[in-house]
């Protein structure tokens, strides 16, 4: 369950960010995830809520902007989306393919309130 | 679910509703969540490479046999290597004194309910151990295939283990591990006549997830690959001493 704590450090960056706008409070938590990251959408929202819980970030709206990997076969340079491990390409079914992207796992941007 | 409104969240789901009044700002923050782990990992990795230590990230589920791997590798590479060893668990000390009872120091973080070790863990553990210059640092993570794959600790090699008593296909339901891993190190192969695990197909789907992947094929109960193993060990603190000797 790495996911919570992930949501803690998310809340910890969360927080500093918030306290140094002098927010009231935080209102929206845009975070962007990777497809390959090794992180459940679904358990981060979870945790993030448990994690939110007295701080700034409470009543926060965690949205999560979702990144898919993008594949690059070594063998014959065709290019195309990963949608998750293994992957082969889809042209020529060879499985030496470079992955860039899908490890994102990054707060983007918070909305505060005055 | 969405804490606004209690609706089912959906992540293209864009509110425009209920939010508070006030005058509102928007912050771009750009930080990974993993940063702090990873510059404490960057540290770790600058302070072991500056004291010329090899240290090596071993990874696998629970049960693959990691630590007599590691009780019978440290029987062949001693008395010619200097080596110390972490072990993460989340509870007990047995394995950090299985380890000692080999000669080498060892300590033992137990991480309670946490499921893998971090890189401010590891660099907690090293100040206890204080190992010497040109040394080999083994890191026995907690044993899990998911979650430890996350987390650098500031190691040269992760290494994969993975043993016959286990499903081929463990490669193939645990991708993430098998893809940040360097060295997959596949144990316990003196099994292999009582058992119907296919150990070409495991390194095909090992190789599915990553073509990269180096396989070594051990029992460190019979010795069988045990030089193999040793003399990759021994060529790789080699070429690191070279590369930052």
């Amino acid at each position: 369950m790495h996911e919570m704590s992930l949501a803690m450090q998310l809340i910890e960056i969360v927080t500093a960010r918030a306290q140094a706008a002098d927010a009231r409070a935080v209102s929206r938590v845009e975070v962007e995830l990777g497809n390959l990251a090794g992180v459940m959408a679904e358990a981060l929202e979870f945790c993030f809520a448990a994690a939110a819980k007295g701080s700034l970030a409470a009543r926060a709206e965690l949205v999560i902007i979702p990144i898919t990997a993008q594949g690059h076969c070594r063998q014959c340079a065709a290019r195309f989306p990963v949608a998750g491990l293994p992957a082969d390409c889809p042209a020529c079914g060879k499985w030496d393919v470079e992955i860039q992207g899908g490890q994102e796992l990054r707060l983007a941007a918070i909305h505060i309130e005055d | 679910m969405c804490t606004d409104c209690g609706c089912d969240h959906h992540h293209d789901h864009h509110h425009d509703h209920h939010h508070p009044p006030g005058r509102g700002r928007v912050i771009t923050v750009e930080e990974d969540l993993l940063a702090k782990n990873n510059s404490l990992a960057l540290a770790n990795r600058g302070l072991f490479t500056s004291r010329h230590i090899l240290a090596v990230n071993l990874l696998s589920s629970p049960g693959s046999g990691k630590t007599t791997l590691l009780e019978q590798t440290i029987k062949r590479l001693q008395p010619d290597l200097a080596i110390t060893v972490i072990e993460g668990d989340q509870q007990t000390g047995r394995d950090a004194e299985r380890i000692s009872a080999t000669g080498v120091p060892a300590f033992q973080v137990n991480t309670g309910t946490g499921c893998h070790l971090d890189a401010a863990m590891v660099r907690h553990a090293y100040e206890h151990l204080a190992p010497p210059a040109d040394s080999v640092l083994f890191i026995e993570n907690v044993g899990n295939l998911v979650c430890p794959a996350m987390f650098d600790l500031g190691e040269q090699h992760k290494v994969v283990i993975i043993s016959v008593t286990e499903g081929e296909d463990k490669p193939l339901k645990y991708p993430y591990m098998f893809r940040a891993a360097d060295i997959c190190v596949i144990t316990k192969t003196d099994l292999l006549p009582h058992l119907d695990f296919d150990l070409d197909q495991c390194c095909a789907f090992a190789r599915q997830v990553n073509p990269r992947l180096t396989i070594f094929q051990v029992s460190a109960k019979s010795g069988a690959g045990m030089d193999t193993w040793c003399a990759w060990l021994l060529r790789q603190r080699e070429a690191f001493l070279l590369a930052h000797g």
